[in-house]
C-alpha cells in the first residue's frame, strides 16, 4: 500500500516538474544533414518546423521516415526565414552565406561541428541537447549509445582480428582519426589505411589496395543500382582476383555519414555485415 | 596560300627541317617503346610508388605483382596509347581537311560532344559500362564533325571555324552538366570532372576491349584521306579535277574522327589539345605534307599521351591530378602562341 502511494506521489511530482509542452524553441529549423538527425533525436519531429533535404531523403539519412510532414529546405536563407525559426541550426562549414544573413537579420543561429571522433559526437550532443532545451534526453541518448558501442565490442572480442581497408566510390578511403576507422577497431578490424599515409580521408591507390592485400575490403552502400563512374571502382577485376572468391563487406553508407549517435546503428550493421560475409 | 599560312606561322622554309619518313618513324617508334615501359614501371602511391618498387614486390609477391602490371597497369598505358594515337591522327585529319592548322577534335567540339553522347548513354541508356557506350560517343562526335563542316568546310577562314567550335564546345559541355545534374548518379557532380578533363586510372582490360576495335576502324578511314589531303592543299577544285571523290573524302574523315574520339572519349573523358600539338611540332619534319603527315601524328600523339599520363602519376598531389588538365596545361600556351602567330602573319 505505502509503496503504491509513494509510486503515485512519483507521478504527481514528475508532472509538477515536467511541464506537458516541451521547453524550448518550438521552431527548430535545420539545414544540414547531420543537424537533422541531432534535432529528430533531441526535440522530436513536433517541434521541428523544417529539416534539409538530404535529411529527409531516405538514402542520405536513416531518420528520414520521421521528417514526414516537416518541410523542406535547401539551406537558402529566404526558406528558414519563411519558416519562422526560433532556433536554426546549421553545419560549421556548410551554407555560410545563408547562416551569416541569418545572423545579421537576429535569429539564433547554433553551428555545429562534424565530429570525426565517437567523443566528439558527446560534446555536440551536449551543445544540441541544451540549445533545444532537451539536456536530460541528450544523456540517455548518449548512454544509449555507449551501451550499444560497448556490446558490440563484447561481441568483437576473441574473434581473429582482419586487416581492412575501406575502399569506396572513387577509390576514397578513411583513415585516422575517422568514425569508421573507429567502428572498425570496435568490431576488431586492423584499417590498414593509416599505414598508406591517409590522414582522415583520402584516396587510396588500387596498386596500394593490391600491394597490401587487406583481408577485407569494406564498402559503403550507397543508392545501389544507379549507374555511376564511382561505384564503379570496387568492381575492378584485379581486386575480384584479390578477394579471390571473398566477397566485400557492404555496410550502409548513410550511417556513417554524420557524428551522431546513429554511429551505434553503424557499429551494429558493421557486426552483422562481417557475420554476414563469413569473416566472423 | 594554306602553305605559305603555315610557313608563316613557324617562320621557316619549306624542307629546312624534313627529315627522311624512315628516320622519323623510327624515331617515333623508339620514343614509344621508352614510354611504354617507363609508364608500366610508373606507380603511384606509397607502397608502389617508386621506380624499382614492382620489381621488389616480384621478389616477394611474384602473383601480386603481376596482378598490378596486367590488370592495373597495362590497361592503362594500352589506353594511354591508343587513345593519344586516335587524337593525334584526328587532329592531323581535321588540320588536313579544313586546311587549318587550328582545328582540333577538343577545340572544335569533336570530343565534347563525343562526352555528351557517352554520358547519355551512360546514365541514361545503358546503365554503366557496356560495350554500347563507344556507339553513344560516336554518334555526338560524328553530329558535331558534320555540323562544323556544313559552317566551316567551305571558307578558309580560321575564325568561323574556331567560332563554330566554342559553339559547339559551349552548347554541348552545356548540356552534358544538364544531363549529370538530372542523373540519378549521387555523384554525377564529381563525374562532370572526369568527363570534361579524362583520365585513364583504374581503368580496365574491358574498356580497353570496348573501344580499341572501334578505334582501329577510325585509323583505317581516316589513314585513307591521306592522298587526297595532299590534293586538298592545291584547294578543292583542282583537288575534285585530279579525279579524288570529295564527298568520299570528308565522309571518310568525318566517319574516322568519329570511330577514333567518339571510342576514346567514351572510355577516358575529354582529352584536349593533343591533336593540336603533335601534328603541330611533326609538320615540318614531314615537309609540311598533311598526307605524309598522319602516321608520324599517330605515333607522336601516343607518345605525348603516355607522357601526360606518367606525369600525373609522378606530380605528387594527393588526389591524382586528370590527364586533361595536364594536356592542356601544355596545350593552352601552345594554343595562344598559335594565335600570337597567326595574328601577326595574317593582319
Amino acid at each position: 500500500m505505502i509503496k503504491s502511494w509513494a509510486q503515485w506521489l512519483l507521478v504527481l511530482l514528475l508532472f509538477a516538474v515536467r511541464p506537458a509542452v516541451a521547453e524550448g524553441p518550438q521552431r527548430i529549423v535545420s539545414m544540414n544533414l547531420c543537424t537533422d538527425q541531432l534535432a529528430l533525436m533531441l526535440a522530436g519531429s513536433e517541434r521541428i518546423a523544417s529539416v534539409s533535404f538530404l535529411g529527409a531523403d531516405p538514402a542520405e539519412s536513416a531518420l528520414a521516415h520521421m521528417t514526414e510532414g516537416i518541410a523542406v529546405n535547401h539551406g537558402l536563407a529566404e526558406e528558414v526565414i519563411a519558416a519562422r525559426p526560433d532556433l536554426v541550426l546549421a553545419g560549421r562549414y556548410t551554407t555560410s552565406f545563408a547562416k551569416a544573413m541569418l545572423r545579421r537579420l537576429n535569429y539564433k543561429v547554433v553551428e555545429v561541428d562534424n565530429p570525426d571522433t565517437i567523443s566528439g559526437i558527446r560534446d555536440i550532443l551536449t551543445l544540441v541537447g541544451d540549445a533545444v532545451g532537451e539536456p536530460e534526453r541528450a544523456v540517455a541518448l548518449l548512454d544509449d549509445m555507449t551501451r550499444r558501442l560497448a556490446a558490440v565490442a563484447d561481441q568483437a572480442r576473441g574473434r581473429s582480428r582482419h586487416s581492412a581497408i575501406i575502399y569506396d566510390a572513387n577509390g576514397f578511403t578513411v583513415g585516422r582519426p575517422g568514425l569508421a576507422d573507429e567502428v572498425m577497431t570496435l568490431t576488431g578490424l586492423i584499417n590498414k589505411a593509416p599505414e598508406l599515409g591517409i590522414g582522415a580521408y583520402g584516396q587510396v591507390p588500387l596498386e596500394s589496395m593490391l600491394a597490401v592485400k587487406p583481408d577485407i575490403i569494406v564498402h559503403f552502400l550507397y543508392r545501389p543500382g544507379v549507374p555511376s563512374l564511382s561505384s564503379m571502382s570496387i568492381q575492378h577485376p584485379a581486386l575480384q582476383v584479390m578477394l579471390n572468391g571473398r566477397t566485400p563487406v557492404f555496410v550502409p553508407g548513410r550511417l556513417f555519414t554524420c557524428g551522431t549517435p546513429l554511429i551505434a546503428d553503424a557499429a551494429e550493421a558493421m557486426a552483422a555485415a562481417l557475420i554476414q560475409s563469413g569473416a566472423w | 596560300m594554306h602553305g605559305d599560312a603555315v610557313n608563316a606561322l613557324t617562320g621557316d622554309r619549306r624542307g629546312r627541317h624534313e627529315v627522311s619518313p624512315a628516320v622519323l618513324i623510327a624515331g617515333l617508334v623508339a620514343l614509344l617503346v621508352a614510354l611504354s615501359l617507363l609508364s608500366l614501371f610508373t606507380g603511384r602511391g606509397v607502397v608502389t610508388g617508386g621506380l624499382g618498387d614492382l620489381l621488389a614486390l616480384s621478389r616477394q609477391d611474384p602473383e601480386t605483382a603481376w596482378l598490378i602490371l596486367a590488370q592495373v597497369r597495362l590497361p592503362r598505358s594500352v589506353l594511354a596509347l591508343l587513345v593519344g594515337a586516335s587524337l593525334g591522327l584526328s587532329g592531323a585529319v581535321l588540320q588536313g581537311l579544313l586546311r587549318n592548322p587550328l582545328a582540333e577534335p577538343a577545340l572544335l567540339g569533336a570530343s565534347s560532344s563525343a562526352a555528351l553522347g557517352a554520358v547519355t548513354m551512360f546514365y541514361f541508356g545503358v546503365g554503366g559500362m557496356s560495350y554500347l557506350l563507344p556507339f553513344g560517343g560516336m554518334a555526338g562526335t560524328f553530329i558535331a564533325t558534320a555540323i562544323l563542316l556544313v559552317l566551316g568546310g567551305r571558307s578558309q577562314d580560321t575564325l568561323t571555324l574556331i567560332l563554330a567550335g566554342v559553339a559547339i564546345n559551349s552548347l554541348t559541355a552545356a548540356l552534358t552538366s544538364l544531363a549529370l545534374n538530372f542523373a540519378p548518379s549521387p555523384y554525377a557532380a564529381l563525374e562532370i570532372v572526369f568527363w570534361i578533363l579524362g583520365s585513364f586510372a583504374d581503368r580496365t582490360l574491358d574498356h580497353v576491349y570496348m573501344s580499341v576495335p572501334l578505334m582501329a576502324v577510325g585509323w583505317v578511314l581516316l589513314m585513307s584521306t591521306g592522298r587526297a589531303l595532299e590534293a586538298l592543299t592545291l584547294g578543292e577544285d583542282t583537288a575534285s579535277a585530279m579525279g579524288f571523290n570529295l564527298m568520299s573524302v570528308k565522309l571518310r574523315a568525318i566517319l574516322g574522327t568519329a570511330f577514333c574520339v567518339g571510342a576514346a572519349v567514351a572510355v577516358t573523358g575529354v582529352v584536349s589539345f593533343v591533336g593540336l600539338v603533335v601534328p603541330h611540332i611533326l609538320r615540318p619534319l614531314v615537309g609540311y605534307r598533311p598526307g605524309r603527315l598522319l602516321l608520324p601524328s599517330l605515333l607522336g600523339g601516343a607518345a605525348l599521351m603516355l607522357a601526360a599520363d606518367i606525369g600525373v602519376r609522378v606530380i605528387p598531389t594527393s588526389l591524382e591530378l586528370k590527364v586533361g588538365v595536364v594536356t592542356a596545361l601544355i596545350g593552352a600556351p601552345f594554343f595562344l602562341h598559335l594565335l600570337f602567330v597567326l595574328r601577326r602573319t595574317r593582319p
